[in-house]
């Protein structure tokens, strides 16, 4: 018995010592992945350190140069099928932009630096010749002063872009976006987000540990046309589109828990109060949800696309008598909520709920269309389509209740190619925008893209009724 | 432009880095008799954790089927929380040029991308951290035995980069919770030294993601540490990155550094 035990103990012994032998060998075997190349300094002794270039954090003067093509073309809808009927040349057209972008920051002394950011801009057109006062515009997104007064206080005055909100279709928060958009080739708000013009204002900031407060103040800039402040010629500053109203913006931010800092805004427009929030929180590795609101008096879209030409009795007497009465400011609310999901394969998706108070509602849609459908002359439809032209200048959703989707796939199935897919649904008439995008990058400094946006939905819906079918552009860009 | 920033990401994958920077940083700890599995670890977190905030300058090399593929240069802040023990880091992006001026934060389990050029940041997941080639910077996440169950498998003579043979603790760790950018690792400290030698991590699925080597230890901020990662990606071994670690120095860190609303401010130190 014993002799049989001691036999077993042996047995025991030898396995475990050859199936540690055989683990330590297998654990050798991943150094047949490491290459010569990789491992030709991989003494594992303490050595001289291999010269190696220090790149300087900051540096005095720091200049950065882009040069991006877009040619898009877009394909129209047969006039039988629209609700909105404007005259057009021809069922197909494309466009051509090109932009020399530079992007600097210099030291005017240790705790001063001028920031700025200019884009020039040449458009094409079919059928249309080259004329460089109308297709040339330089755009001077951002030029300021920034004063760091200590570590934590900042001042700033220029033209800054000041970007508020979490979500990703639609920013209730972010108050400096109307009107700023530089141009609308794409239907994917979080590209918008990054050509538009900042405004000319006056900002401080503090910070401590797991919180800021900041101010920004933005005046009215007189609207003359045709001065060097407005849109004249090529370098008009466009302040008539970013200081078009008196403005001010108090920020405050607080970490209360981990991973947990709601930003808290206060927005006075025009002496009109808004209230806003924004909150952020991580559920899991993959998971983190979020939300945006925004509370403040305005009329509703409808009823302020009307209003110039209402107070200037211009409305015709047709849409005058559908949408009789100005129903006058009231507090509206705007509500984007969401949450992001990454996968393992690298896929990244965004679902998100809109809520536009100051929307059209299903009946002021219902009154809109069959207005559209009585509509004969330009000017009547000019007026019902100032509507959408409105909603689409403050990003806001047309509809009250809206859907957006966007998954973007990185390294999609073989390296430096990204897929990017958004969907924006009208949640009243279903009707939609889908959109894809594949990116390819030639290089470190070089990228190609293909983009095809499709409008789907009946022609009395807010999406189906737009006049393009889809479009396709192919975007080229390159760093310098 | 922003979704331009999200692929530099997921090719650099900065943060990762860094947090694997910080983890390499550390002095030498006194070796113990019979020493626990969690004792093992803490010496090793001991090792790789700095007493002081600091800053690196980081070289990326990507290969692929042994030829250089990518290269970037990050340059990594990181400072310990004085309530948890985990570590803060901001990476600001300086190489390749058209990358100089991105910075991503992460305080928590909060992470943070900025891009300077859309002047907006933007939330990621640790998932999303998780993606690219050189991700590899999470095979060691800042502190081991505050993300990680531990358990002593035996001690095993293995093989370093240089081929070298060490005898080592092997750890099999398993994470504490769904946020720790592996569910599971094992991972071989040398014996005495609590030198890192080699670490393998792995998915939820038990799919292995990452191995990685530690070379090239140097006298660094008071301490013998590995300067250089050579890291296999688990599910294309033809792709390996390269971690170099120069330029080390103590730094002070106001600590509101650490929050979305300063990465428009940040310059570097």
């Amino acid at each position: 018995m014993m002799k049989n035990s001691n036999f077993k103990k042996l047995i025991i012994l030898y396995c475990f010592a050859t199936t540690s032998v055989w683990a330590a060998s297998n654990e050798d075997d991943d150094l047949s992945f490491l290459p010569p190349t990789v491992t030709a300094n991989a003494e594992n002794v303490e050595s001289e350190t291999k010269p190696v270039d220090v790149f300087k954090s900051i540096e005095k003067k720091q200049f950065k140069f882009t040069l991006d093509n877009t040619l898009q073309s877009t394909n129209l809808k047969d006039q039988t099928d629209l609700v909105f009927k404007l005259p057009v040349l021809s069922s197909t057209s494309w466009t051509n932009l090109t932009r020399v972008g530079m992007r600097s920051e210099t030291a005017l002394s240790a705790v001063i630096d001028l920031k700025t950011d200019i884009l020039l801009n040449a458009y094409t057109r079919e059928g249309e010749s080259f004329n460089g006062s109308d297709d040339l515009r330089l755009d001077i997104k951002e030029a300021y002063l920034s004063w760091q007064k200590s570590p934590t206080v900042f001042f700033d005055v220029g033209r800054i872009n000041i970007k508020n909100g979490v979500a990703t279709g639609f920013n209730p928060t972010d108050y400096f976006k109307v009107g700023t958009v530089l141009d609308r080739n794409t239907e994917d708000v979080s590209q918008l987000r990054d050509a538009r013009l900042g405004a000319l204002l006056v900002q401080a900031q503090t910070l401590w540990q797991g919180g800021s407060l900041s101010v920004a103040v933005a005046p009215k800039v007189n609207p003359k046309t045709n001065s060097w402040t407005t849109n004249k010629e090529v370098t008009g500053l466009n302040l008539h589109k970013s200081n078009d109203r008196s403005r001010a913006l108090l920020k405050l931010t607080q970490e209360i828990s981990d991973g947990f800092s709601p930003e808290l805004l206060y927005y006075n427009e025009a002496g009109h109060h808004n209230v806003g929030l924004n909150l952020s929180k991580v559920i899991n590795k993959k998971w983190f949800a979020y939300g945006e609101w925004n509370i403040g008096k305005h009329r509703n879209l409808m009823d302020e696309a009307l209003l110039d030409t209402r107070k200037s009795a211009q409305l015709s007497p047709m849409i005058a008598q559908t949408f009789a009465v100005d129903k006058g400011k009231s507090y509206q609310q705007q509500v984007a909520i969401g949450a992001s999901y990454s996968s393992e394969s690298n896929i990244t998706t965004k679902v998100e709920y809109h809520f536009n108070q100051a929307g059209l509602s299903k009946k002021q849609a219902d009154n809109w269309f069959a207005l559209g459908l009585k509509a004969r002359n330009p000017a009547e439809i000019g007026q019902l389509l100032s509507v959408r032209s409105l909603a689409q200048a403050r990003g806001e959703p047309l509809g009250k209740h809206s859907l957006f989707i966007r998954s973007s796939w990185a390294d999609a199935g073989m390296d430096d190619v990204d897929l990017t897919g958004l969907l924006l649904m009208d949640l009243n008439d279903k009707s939609f925008i889908a959109q894809a995008q594949a990116a390819y990058e030639l290089n470190n400094k070089s990228e190609v893209s293909l983009r095809i946006a499709k409008y789907q939905g009946n022609k009395k819906s807010l999406y189906g009724s737009l006049g393009q079918d889809y479009t396709a552009s192919l975007l080229l860009k390159y760093d310098f | 432009m922003m979704k331009h920033s999200m692929k530099k990401i997921t090719k650099l994958n900065a943060l990762s880095i860094v947090i694997l920077l910080t983890s390499l940083l550390g002095s030498p700890v006194v070796n113990a008799e019979k020493l626990t599995a969690i004792q093992v670890l803490e010496q090793s977190d001991n090792i790789r954790n700095p007493g002081v905030p600091f800053s690196t300058q980081v070289t990326l090399i990507e290969y692929h089927k042994g030829k250089e593929a990518n290269r970037s240069v990050i340059k990594v802040h990181s400072k310990e929380q004085k309530k948890g023990g985990q570590y803060r880091t901001l990476v600001q992006f300086l190489r390749p040029k058209r990358d100089t001026g991105k910075l991503m934060l992460r305080n928590g389990n909060e992470i943070w991308f900025y891009d300077p050029a859309a002047k907006n940041s933007i939330r990621m997941s640790a998932q999303q951290r998780l993606m690219g080639q050189a991700s590899t910077g999470d095979v060691m996440t800042s502190n081991f035995a505050l993300d990680y169950h531990a358990k002593l498998m035996g001690e095993a003579v293995i093989k370093d980069a240089a081929r070298k043979p060490h005898t080592t603790y092997h750890l099999r760790m398993v994470a504490k919770t769904n946020e720790v950018a592996y569910a599971s690792a094992d991972y071989w400290v040398e014996k005495g030294t609590h030198h890192p030698i080699k670490a393998k991590f792995y998915s939820k699925s038990k799919r292995l993601m990452k191995i990685a080597y530690y070379t090239n230890f140097q006298h660094q901020l008071g301490g013998i540490r590995p300067t250089q990662v050579l890291i296999i990606d688990g599910i294309d071994t033809s792709k390996v990155t390269k971690l170099q670690m120069s330029h080390f120095k103590a730094i002070t860190i106001p600590e509101a550094w650490f929050q979305r609303s300063y990465l428009p401010r940040f310059k570097g130190r």
